[in-house]
């Protein structure tokens, strides 16, 4: 069976046949922002550490500035990541370049202790019915090691000495999925340790089947 | 029952089958700019604020350069945000660095009285329509939503090459990732190395009649 597909032109209300190009691709126009609909379902969340962290000068094993833990069993929710990010808080003497760098556990791994309440990100209170505990930074991934952190995202640079100002923000867009079990952290790699950063994370939960 | 989708090819006049690669993936083309429909319909705004203000050395708690307070009823439209920007106006003799930081009020608060006239991203006049009220620089947030811990950056920072001079923009897409529910408020600021920098924020955002749970 073959059908053309019909819908209802917003405004005037009259039906009218879904186009193609000449080629069979469907167009497709979107009514509502990427993030819209993902917000809306009242599952995003964002988190920042409340006390900065010193970055690494070089790949860190468990050291995290920010770490998060799926609290879900086996089988229950994933945590989506859609961005990560840090901000350089206070200045210290030195110029500097910094990036980000993350870790994702490949196997079931220890709870961290919860540290920081997410904040919805449609604005409906923070911390309801999330499965993300998180933690502050410290030396918190379990099974992290040097192989297993990755950079991310643009790097920023500090024009002048002793002072804030420099963020680190990368789009993740689901390139990253923390399983039910799994710990993620994200670091900051920057040329001197003196110089200290608040990470944070953005992401939202769903019912997902890992394959 | 399986259904073969057809659809009109636009100018031919012809119905063809819609195609999907191997592995089942249907194709599809956009017909229009990501936010061309959002646009269209007018409900789309933009606001910036029309004092200049220095930026911030530390996070703040209720100081914003601009705030955006939805005006809406309980279950009334949600102001669902497309981008955050600001623009800097006095540069300040050093070098330095400069990022955008936000804060999402998570309770109904009371409204920031705000003053500043939105602007139609389709062109068709200021102020229509729109649930927002937005505070110009010095409105300050309410104490509930103005907390240190809840600002948090965004999008990525900028670098001044050449002191005293303008010229830096700082620009977030943020494509729906935050929404302001009915009497919620949200807070925009910079932060910077250096006071004597000195900003003018705002937002574009669009407005819909959804279900926020």
């Amino acid at each position: 069976m073959q059908s053309v597909i019909n819908a209802i032109q917003r405004i005037l209300g009259t039906e009218k046949s879904a186009h193609a190009t000449e080629s069979g691709e469907l167009l497709v126009t979107p009514s509502g922002a990427k993030f819209e609909e993902i917000t809306r379902g009242g599952y995003s969340f964002s988190v920042i550490t409340t006390t900065a962290t010193a970055s690494l000068v070089a790949l860190p094993t468990t050291a995290a500035g920010i770490g998060l833990w799926n609290s879900a069993p086996d089988g229950g929710k994933s945590m989506i990541v859609d961005a990560i990010f840090a901000i350089h808080i206070v200045g210290e003497a030195t110029l500097n370049q910094a990036g980000l760098i993350y870790y994702m556990g490949s196997g079931r791994e220890a709870a961290l202790t919860q540290a920081l309440i997410p904040r919805k990100l449609n604005s409906l209170g923070p911390n309801s019915d999330t499965v993300a505990i998180c933690a502050a930074g410290g030396a918190i991934m379990t099974s992290g090691a040097a192989t297993s952190w990755v950079p991310i995202g643009p790097t920023a640079n500090i024009s002048l000495v002793s002072t804030p100002g420099a963020i680190l923000w990368c789009p993740i867009d689901g390139r990253l999925i923390i399983p039910p079990g799994r710990q993620f952290g994200v670091n900051v790699m920057c040329n001197d340790v003196t110089n200290t950063f608040n990470c944070g994370v953005m992401w939202h939960e769903k019912q997902l089947t890992l394959v | 029952m399986q259904t073969l989708v057809r659809a009109i090819q636009r100018i031919l006049g012809t119905e063809k089958n819609v195609e999907c690669s191997e592995d089942g993936g249907l194709h599809i083309t956009q017909s229009g700019a990501e936010y061309e429909e959002l646009t269209r319909s007018g409900y789309s705004f933009s606001c910036i604020s029309s004092t200049t203000a220095a930026g911030v050395v530390a996070l703040p708690t209720t100081a914003a350069q601009l705030s955006i307070w939805n005006s809406a009823d309980d279950g009334g439209r949600s102001i669902i945000i497309d981008a955050l920007f600001a623009v800097n106006i006095v540069n300040g003799a050093t070098l330095g660095q400069a990022g955008l930081i936000y804060v999402l009020g998570q309770t109904r608060v009371a409204s920031n009285a705000g003053t500043l006239v939105p602007r139609k991203l389709n062109g068709k006049g200021p102020g229509s329509d729109t649930v927002a009220l937005c505070g110009d620089s010095g409105t300050a947030l309410d104490a509930v939503t103005g907390v240190a811990i809840g600002w948090t950056p965004i999008g990525p920072s900028v670098n001044v090459s050449v002191v005293s001079l303008p010229g830096l923009v700082l620009w977030a897409p943020i494509d729906g990732r935050l929404i302001i529910a009915p009497g919620h408020l949200l807070g925009i600021n910079v932060m910077t190395s250096n006071v004597e920098n000195t900003w003018r924020a705002g937002a574009m955002w669009h407005e819909k009649q959804i279900t926020l749970v």
